[in-house]
Formats: C-alpha cells, structure tokens, sequence
C-alpha cells in the first residue's frame, strides 16, 4: 500500500483480489461456524437460523445494520426458546 | 462499523484473557499494537506459552497474517498519490472488517475524499474498540465467556459481505470454491486454509463463466425499464 505509486494494478488482477478477498470472509464465515474449528460463534441451531436469515436479507439488499439486527434477534429468540424448554 | 466493533468485542476480550493468562502479560498486551490482528495474536500467545522456538512464533503469525498482503494490494489504488505518511497510516489499519466495509463503500461510489475519510473512520473506530476489548479482557479473564452471544454480529457481518459479493460477476463460483476449500481445511493450521481458500477464490472467480451477465447489471438493467414503464419520459431527441 505504501509503494502503491510505483505499483499498477489492472482491472482483472482487482476483480481477483476482490474475489480473494471475500473468500478470505467466506472462509472466516465457515470458520466461525463449522464445529471443530477456533469459530467466535457457536455451531447452533441459532446461530445457522441467525445466518440464514441474514443471508435472505442480505441478498434482498437491506444494509448491514439490518442484517445484524434482524439475525441478531433471531439467535436471541432462539436461544431463549431453547433455555426455556 | 458499530455493529462490527460489538461483534468483534467478544473476540477481544478472548484475547484478553489469553493476554492475561501469559507468562508475561505486558509483552502479550503489546501484540495488540504490533500484531493486530486476533487469530494471529492468539497464535502468537499459545505458542509463547507452550515455549516454542522463536522462528516457528514468528514464522506462523505471519502466515496467518498473510492475507492482510492482498487486502492491502485490493485498497492500494484509494491511498495512490497520497503523501506516504498518511500510506502508512492507511496500511497500519488493514484488518478484516475494515477491508470489507471499504469494499462495500467502493460499490456506493462517492468521492475519493469521502472514501479515503471513511476509511480512516472504520480503521480508527476498530482499532480503539479492538484496544478496548483486549485490555478490558486482558484485566478481568473470565468475562470473555458472558460476552459470547454478541460474537454472533460477526458471521452476520461477513454474511452481509458475502451475498452480496454473488451479484458480482463469477462471485457464486469464487464464494462456492472458497467455502469448499475452507471446509476441506480448516483442521490445517491456522491460517493456512484461510489462503488456500483465497487463491482458491481469485482463481475460480476470474475464470471464464461462459455466456453468464453481472447479475448487478442484469438488475439494475430490469428496474430502468420497470422505472420507464411506470413513469414514461420524452422520446429520445426531444427536449
């Protein structure tokens, strides 16, 4: 980044640093998921419903904001429901 | 970057108690500043504890932290022509969630200025909240383990990042082969899958996908001529 003057980038090496970098967050993604692995996340029921619906607003194009706080409420009634039965 | 800072808490804090478990607890905390990073933080302080041999610390915390390489080569064109100070400055803050929320920002446009300041906002944002989960878990331990239900706003966040990476034109492939690839390796070392999962992206992504459109243009395509039918302009040539 420091000698990115003297460094030129074309449009395709971008797209594929692009690319690489969501595979760096898909990998991520499956890291906190995966059981097994050193995840943040816990590989529950919660979590995976949490996800999808993330995912579904994501792909409907609602901000990022949305998607935490949608999915986030999702784990948290998940959770609870799971504690209180 | 709010809802990332919260989702990284719990992350931190987890160093924290690392940091506070080490042999000596001072040198960990400074990680934080060098290293910056928590896989590779986490790396580095369970190796120390286990009296590694300097090289093999060392060696792994730069492989895990080898794809800041590539974020940084993918951000490099918005600091091109800067004074080098602020270049370095720019490149200090290169971590994660940082370079997901610029990239989601490069898709909005806006000008360079605008960029460039939101950069710097996202970067300044995480790193203090980074240095205060670290420190905060670094002096209590346990509570790391109370705080691990926000942990769930980071696979949201990269969710957010990665649907929205499929409308972009050989996105499905370069997401599908880096899952796979994650999902093949993720018993290796830490942060080896994560490259393989990488490469394994760019090269997949960049590869012809036949006859097959940008779904971004595809969509926007559509809601112009959905816009047109509804609100019906001026023939072509008539002012």
């Amino acid at each position: 980044m420091v000698s990115s003057d003297l460094i030129r980038i074309g449009p395709r090496a971008q797209q594929g640093l692009r690319h690489a970098g969501v595979g760096a967050m898909a990998a991520l993604l499956v890291s906190a998921v995966v059981p097994g692995s050193s995840g943040w996340a816990r590989p529950d029921v919660g979590v995976l419903l949490a996800l999808a619906v993330g995912a579904l607003l994501a792909w409907r194009r609602n901000s990022m904001i949305v998607v935490v706080a949608a999915g986030a409420a999702v784990y948290l009634v998940v959770t609870t429901a799971r504690l209180a039965i | 970057m709010a809802p990332l800072a919260v989702g990284y808490a719990p992350f931190g804090l987890l160093v924290g108690a690392a940091i506070s478990r080490s042999p000596d607890p001072a040198a960990g905390w400074a990680g934080t500043w060098t290293i910056y990073g928590g896989s590779a933080h986490l790396a580095f302080l369970d190796l120390m504890s286990r009296q590694a041999p300097t090289a093999l610390v060392i060696a792994s915390s730069v492989l895990i932290n080898t794809r800041l390489l590539v974020y940084a080569m993918a951000l490099a064109p918005l600091w091109a022509g800067t004074r080098w100070p602020w270049r370095l400055a720019a490149a200090a803050m290169v971590v994660d969630p940082v370079w997901m929320l610029v990239e989601r920002r490069a898709r909005d446009c806006g000008s360079r200025f605008l960029r460039r300041a939101h950069y710097v906002g996202c970067g300044v944002t995480l790193a203090g909240a980074w240095l205060l989960a670290v420190t905060a878990g670094a002096a209590v331990g346990s509570v790391a383990a109370a705080a691990a239900p926000l942990a769930v706003a980071v696979p949201l966040c990269l969710t957010s990042v990665v649907v929205a990476h499929l409308r972009v034109r050989g996105g499905w492939a370069a997401v599908s082969a880096a899952t796979a690839a994650a999902l093949a390796t993720h018993s290796w070392p830490s942060g080896s899958g994560l490259l393989v999962s990488m490469g394994v992206a760019a090269l997949v992504g960049l590869a012809p996908q036949g006859k097959g459109k940008d779904h971004e243009h595809v969509v926007g395509r559509r809601r112009r001529r959905r816009s047109e039918l509804r609100h019906p302009g001026p023939p072509h040539g008539v002012v």
